[in-house]
């Protein structure tokens, strides 16, 4: 009887090198992205007191964020300011787009970069400057107010907590539209003219040709604009932290991520910071995914 | 020579090696056998620098032991930061630092933990063997205490006072020091407005936080939180507080103008006249002098108006003390180190040529007052060192801060109530949201330390 010669295994090549090249990205992904967030969950179940100790309390930190009524005022505050500075933003971004981008206005490029400078300031300097403009009672707003009153006026902008998340929308405006503007320039660039052109021929004036050929070619950088500002609007915190040096009179002015900051750095609780901060997660999120979604259900969304 | 990837990011990589090499070829800052962090530039300065010629306290106590120290400055939040992330992680020893000033208002989370697990070495047997314990006011320990055990040296009292423009009220033809009760200064306050016109307020007081709400519930002897976390917001003293401030800064009989934004703007305030009075604790008269160097003989210090005549005519505003980490290489040698830049003799005289700041060691206080002609030869040295001695005393929890919030915004609504309604119902109103934010505050503190749904 024969018997077949064992079959000799050849050793199997692995292919080190692409592993070798990942590595140190993997590493430091893992180190300072993954390890933290996989901590922070793990903080989300547990109590920690004075930063030392970690008691597991399993749902106990969510559960507590429903009765929280700081974490509401901070939530109300934060989805308020949001859906207010997406509606000011995106209209008021477009409409100064479209006066930038008629051929009669000179300088046009200067322009465009003086509405951009508002962006490249940052919060902190933003926030700066409108303590000036804002402050009582001898900010500019009230100067230029009073000039038209013919009276003294002193709205307390910063001291008056119906007024305060107001003042925080002002300077977010005044960053946020020139970012809008350049954006909304560039996309108005790649309208064709020549429906313009043909709407023109058709007999629709201006409005009408802006409402039904700009405004829908227009409609992924909307989509994408939206976006954008509701996820800073949701993740407002230096702006508003700046202006008031805190939370703002009656902390009218508490934001999410504020909130956060405040349990986790200055009251050191930081298994409950970490549950607010994985909410957080899921309120940005839901807007992000509602838009996305939106915008793939309609033909010319932002993502197709 | 070609590079596949392009010109640009060679230029990239070519950038990002030669700043690496320029961070590694700098010289590190010299390393020392002991770290003091500090969030002070007066106390580092006091710590460092050398006076009239003689060797600083460093210096000092570098040439009696032969260890070098070096000190930190760095911002408070840094501090705070910096220390939680040392306790997080249980790190002992090397990089720990041997010493750490605290502020006030930050020291409640770290005691949140039970007394043994701190991160803070507690000083109760070097206070003993020392005697410090009995020399340190018993009021200023208490902020820095937690069952028993001391956490942290405090540096300071931090008696407050009321600095006046003398020359704007007499202009009005009030005195203001005449007033022994908060509601007689506040009606001198108005007949001295009505003097003046519009445009200026007799006083700062911010309506939106509870800063000074606090200083008047400390002179009327409550804390909001008192030791072992027994909240005090929805005590009745404390409504008839509020509700009495909220007149004090809205509606008809407003006296006081909005603190302005910014370190040391209250000084240009008071020196533009935009308000004529500022509360004035030791450590702001350093800023006083320096920024609004026009107003000397033009300011008097007064002690603060009470409720009752039993109330003392002061209150407490900051503070910080020297706290040694657990983690620190040898808590011996940290607490040698904290008795010899803070607490002995040469210590306290360092401190009291840079500052009027008093020592928490009343034992320290001068027993003679110098004019000051700052203060139209008024001796404020020696109005603080009385009022010193009555400071009340002040808790710190690790809610305080929460409940101060609570306190800020119940200020908020009611000086905004004062101004839209007026006085009906003010105080019933203040009361009810006072036991509101009780309740929250007491069901946080409960959620905090474990006592609910486990």
């Amino acid at each position: 009887m024969m018997s077949t010669p064992p079959r000799r295994r050849r050793p199997r090549r692995i292919a080190a090198a692409p592993y070798l090249f990942l590595s140190p990205f993997l590493v430091i992904f893992g180190l300072f992205l993954a390890y933290p967030l996989l901590r922070s969950i793990w903080m989300g179940f547990h109590r920690m007191i004075g930063g030392a100790d970690a008691t597991f309390v399993g749902l106990d930190n969510y559960r507590f964020l429903l009765r929280d009524r700081m974490f509401w005022l901070a939530l109300a505050n934060t989805v308020g300011f949001t859906v207010a500075f997406v509606a000011l933003q995106i209209p008021a971004s477009i409409a100064l787009a479209v006066l930038l981008d008629r051929r009669r206005i000179r300088g046009r490029g200067l322009l465009r970069f003086a509405f951009f400078s508002t962006y490249l300031v940052g919060p902190v300097f933003a926030a700066v400057i409108f303590s000036g403009i804002l402050g009582a009672p001898r900010g500019c707003i009230n100067g230029i107010a009073s000039r038209f009153a013919g009276h003294a006026v002193t709205l307390p902008w910063l001291t008056d907590p119906r007024l305060a998340m107001a003042s925080v929308l002002l300077a977010a405006l005044w960053i946020g539209i020139g970012f809008g503007v350049v954006y909304f320039a560039a996309a108005l660039r790649g309208v064709d003219p020549a429906q313009h052109d043909a709407a023109a021929v058709d007999g629709a004036g201006p409005w009408r040709r802006f409402w039904h050929v700009t405004l829908p070619a227009l409609r992924p950088a909307v989509a994408f604009m939206a976006m954008v500002g509701a996820v800073a609007g949701l993740q407002l915190f230096e702006l508003p932290y700046v202006l008031f040096s805190g939370a703002g009179p009656g902390n009218a002015a508490m934001t999410l991520v504020m909130y956060l900051f405040v349990t986790g750095f200055q009251a050191g609780d930081f298994g409950y910071a970490s549950a607010i901060g994985w909410t957080l997660v899921g309120v940005v999120a839901l807007p992000a995914l509602a838009i996305g979604v939106i915008a793939r259900a309609r033909r010319g969304g932002w993502a197709s | 020579m070609t590079f596949p990837p392009g010109r640009l990011i060679a230029v990239l990589l070519a950038v990002a090696v030669g700043a690496g090499a320029v961070v590694l070829s700098r010289p590190g800052s010299p390393r020392a056998d002991m770290t003091v962090w500090t969030f002070s530039a007066e106390q580092a300065r006091i710590f460092r620098d050398r006076i009239d010629g003689r060797p600083s306290l460093v210096e000092r106590f570098e040439d009696r032991t032969g260890l070098s120290v070096r000190v930190e400055l760095l911002s408070a939040r840094a501090i705070d930061t910096r220390l939680i992330s040392l306790i997080l992680s249980g790190r002992r020893g090397a990089g720990v630092p041997d010493l750490v000033e605290l502020e006030i208002g930050s020291v409640g989370k770290f005691l949140r933990a039970a007394p043994d697990r701190i991160g803070l070495t507690p000083l109760n047997p070097w206070l003993r063997e020392t005697g410090w314990d009995a020399r340190l006011s018993g009021a200023r320990l208490a902020a820095w205490s937690k069952d028993g055990g001391v956490f942290a040296a405090p540096l300071d009292v931090h008696p407050v006072a009321l600095a006046y423009r003398k020359d704007l009220f007499d202009a009005a033809g009030v005195d203001p020091s005449a007033a022994k009760t908060w509601a007689d200064f506040q009606r001198l306050c108005l007949i001295a407005q009505s003097r003046w016109g519009s445009g200026r307020h007799a006083i700062q007081m911010p309506r939106s936080s509870g800063d000074v709400v606090y200083m008047m519930l400390l002179q009327r002897g409550v804390n909001i939180l008192e030791v072992g976390n027994v909240v005090r917001l929805d005590d009745p003293i404390v409504a008839e507080t509020v509700a009495f401030y909220a007149g004090l800064v809205a509606g008809p009989d407003r006296i006081a103008a909005q603190p302005p934004a910014g370190e040391t703007r209250w000084a240009a305030e008071l020196e533009d006249g935009t308000c004529a009075a500022v509360f004035m604790p030791d450590w702001r008269i350093a800023m006083l002098k320096t920024n609004a160097p026009a107003l000397s003989g033009k300011v008097r210090l007064m002690p603060l108006p009470r409720f009752e005549p039993s109330d003392p005519p002061t209150a407490t505003w900051g503070g910080s003390a020297m706290a040694i980490p657990r983690g620190a290489a040898d808590g011996g040698r940290s607490w040698r180190l904290l008795e010899a830049l803070c607490l002995d003799e040469s210590a306290v005289a360092a401190r009291r040529g840079a500052s009027a700041v008093l020592s928490a060691d009343p034992s320290t206080w001068p027993k003679i007052g110098r004019p000051d002609a700052f203060f139209g030869g008024q001796s404020i040295e020696w109005l603080y060192v009385e009022l010193a001695g009555q400071v009340p005393r002040r808790v710190v929890t690790p809610y305080t801060t929460l409940a101060m919030q609570a306190l800020g915004a119940v200020v908020a609504k009611s000086a905004d109530r004062v101004d839209r309604v007026g006085d009906g119902g003010r105080q019933s109103a203040v009361a009810a949201w006072l036991e509101e934010a009780a309740a929250d505050v007491r069901r946080y503190i409960a959620f905090g330390s474990g006592e609910e749904a486990r």
